[in-house]
């Protein structure tokens, strides 16, 4: 049985950055489509497609799967935010040489 | 008293945070998060120690804190700045980007005498003309082989069936060999081939210049024989007297097998293993089949899901492990260059496994007709008809090749860390792009990771790995131990003292 189920988000602490790498990672057991009104992001959630055993997942359960997935990326965010630099710094010192 | 002190001065010190990564373990371990830095040293940690991390709630001191600060997690800004010694570190495992390429498959000839139905190259048949290295070409490769800046050098013979062709190997040996004594490169000679073709003539020239065998066994002949037909219906006869002639004249360690998986394969996991215990190799490889050539033709029949894969080859681990704790040294292959990959600050060289990516940047293909493509895997798409990877002609300097645009447009698909997907995944210090594979499967070289079997297999098999480092008990640990040290588990040093 499919379903359709719609998530609203504080843009303020879920940036659209967040949602679409969430949408990215679940996609393929869920289907979501994002889109913006003012402040807030709607997440219009669907199973992705009944072979890849989307069907076994409730509406219940997915809100449980993309609530985690966001506040994974956006603490992925608060630690990118933080570090911001310093991954460019560090591959840019250790391969100067190989002209990559 | 020195709790609060300590406390008191991480809090007026603080600590800030180097780049890292997280991935959930889905399982019920209190520290069910793998936290990666960008060397590719880890940690496992709670939910709580994660966030206390992000947090700046850690104390000093502590074990975790020690922890943390020794692998490059976080650095204390007043005390040491940590970033000569990281990109140290992260040069050590990018090293394969300095010396150029450093694999050189020379395909001699298509022909063959199997007619193996998962065949990855396509063939040409037994006397089929046109099909073989013409000597200029030969001449040509061994010239851009020594353009290459690299002070180590692999040389694989390929086919087809390479024994074929062997006028073509002697003359390329020979070439190399002599052009050797002035560059003074560390270079290694393998044959990939059947062994059904060996003769005294090729082994005593083999013993000459040290060459090595890599031959296929994909288990008992049952098996064997059904995924490797000849006409004399006898390939596992076959192979075995040849794996013992060259063992025989060139010694144990001068022929190594893989084993290709088909779907009825996956039925025997201890057959095969077994198979190999029997015929005294030390290493095993349990390879999934490729989506190439012959085998994506013939893919409803002999191939199978990941999943299955992924089933079979847990399987097969455990039988290796408990295997190994009774005694008999076999390793798998994948799950050493993965080791390799966790536990050392080296890369493991494996070109599937790289990042920027291996096709080109480290490995070139001359084939037959002096095409060179920048992998064994771009060649294997031409015979599917798509030829737009190659890099040019075996006549053109190796400069020349690498300039070429395919180059360019497999290195921006070919930074795995920049890929999305990638970019936020915990296993990527010790996991690959392979942007060929992914243009086979999915007709795009970034490809989706969601739906990517290439990141199915590596992400499940390094989790199982990483589970198997924290919860293994200690027999387990050693026998993963003794395949990275590849040394058998009584050679292997007990930690501690032993007095």
């Amino acid at each position: 049985m499919t379903w359709a189920g719609t998530i609203v988000l504080d843009e303020s602490a879920y940036p659209l950055s967040v949602a679409q790498k969430a949408a990215y990672a679940l996609s393929s057991i869920l289907s979501i489509l994002i889109s913006r009104q003012g402040d807030a992001l709607y997440l219009v959630v669907t199973p992705a497609d009944l072979q890849n055993g989307a069907s076994h997942l409730s509406e219940a359960q997915a809100r449980v799967l993309i609530t985690r997935s966001l506040n994974d990326f956006a603490l992925r965010q608060q630690i990118q935010l933080e570090t911001s630099g310093l991954r460019e710094l560090l591959a840019g010192v250790a391969l100067r040489e190989a002209g990559v | 008293m020195f709790k609060v002190a300590a406390a008191i001065l991480a809090r007026e010190v603080g600590y800030k945070l180097l780049p890292f990564r997280f991935l959930r373990l889905d399982d019920t371990s209190p520290k069910n998060l793998l936290i990666t830095a960008e060397t590719g040293e880890y940690l496992f940690v709670s939910e709580l120690q994660l966030r206390q991390l992000v947090g700046k709630q850690l104390e000093r001191g502590t074990p975790l804190y020690k922890n943390l600060l020794a692998r490059h997690f976080i650095y204390e800004p007043q005390r040491h700045n940590p970033i000569a010694e990281i990109a140290a570190q992260y040069r050590s495992r990018k090293e394969f980007l300095f010396g150029g390429p450093a694999l050189h498959l020379f395909v001699v000839t298509l022909r063959c005498n199997h007619t193996c139905q998962y065949c990855q190259v396509s063939r040409a048949p037994l006397g089929g003309s046109g099909h073989d290295m013409s000597p200029e070409h030969a001449s040509h490769a061994v010239n851009r082989l020594f353009e290459s800046p690299s002070p180590v050098l692999t040389v694989e013979f390929q086919g087809g069936e390479p024994l074929l062709a062997f006028d073509r190997i002697r003359q390329i040996v020979e070439e190399v060999a002599e052009r050797n004594e002035h560059e003074k490169r560390s270079i290694q000679f393998v044959i990939s081939s059947t062994l059904h073709h060996l003769t005294d003539e090729i082994l005593d020239f083999s013993k000459t210049h040290g060459i090595q065998f890599s031959t296929s066994l994909d288990g008992p002949a049952f098996l064997h024989n059904a995924n490797r037909p000849t006409p004399g219906k006898d390939a596992y006869e076959r192979t075995l007297k040849g794996i013992e002639w060259v063992r025989k004249r060139l010694g144990s360690d001068a022929a190594s097998a893989l084993t290709t998986l088909t779907a009825k394969s996956l039925q025997y996991p201890y057959a095969i293993i077994d198979e190999y215990v029997q015929q005294g190799f030390n290493s095993i490889a349990l390879r999934p089949l490729s989506p190439y050539g012959f085998a994506k033709k013939s893919s409803q029949r002999l191939d199978y899901s990941m999943a299955e894969y992924i089933d079979f080859y847990k399987t097969s681990l455990a039988y290796l492990i408990r295997i190994n704790q009774q005694g008999t040294y076999l390793s798998e292959g994948y799950t050493s260059l993965l080791l390799n990959n966790v536990l050392t600050p080296f890369s493991s060289g494996y070109v599937d496994l790289r990042s920027p990516v291996g096709a080109g940047v480290g490995t070139l293909l001359y084939n037959y007709d002096g095409d060179v493509y920048p992998s064994d895997e771009a060649r294997m798409l031409l015979e599917m008809g798509e030829d737009g990877l190659r890099l040019g002609y075996v006549t053109q300097p190796l400069q020349e090749l690498l300039r070429s645009p395919v180059i360019e447009l497999l290195l921006s698909a070919g930074v795995a860390e920049a890929l999305p997907g990638c970019s936020d995944c915990a296993l990527v210090p010790y996991c690959g792009a392979d942007p060929i594979e992914h243009f086979a499967r999915q007709g795009d070289l970034i490809g989706h990771r969601a739906f990517s079997t290439f990141c199915q297999k590596n992400s499940e098999l390094l989790t199982h790995l990483f589970r198997l480092l924290r919860d293994g008990d200690d027999d387990t640990q050693r026998v993963l131990l003794s395949w990275l040290a590849r040394r058998s588990l009584e050679d292997l040093p007990v930690a501690g003292y032993k007095g």
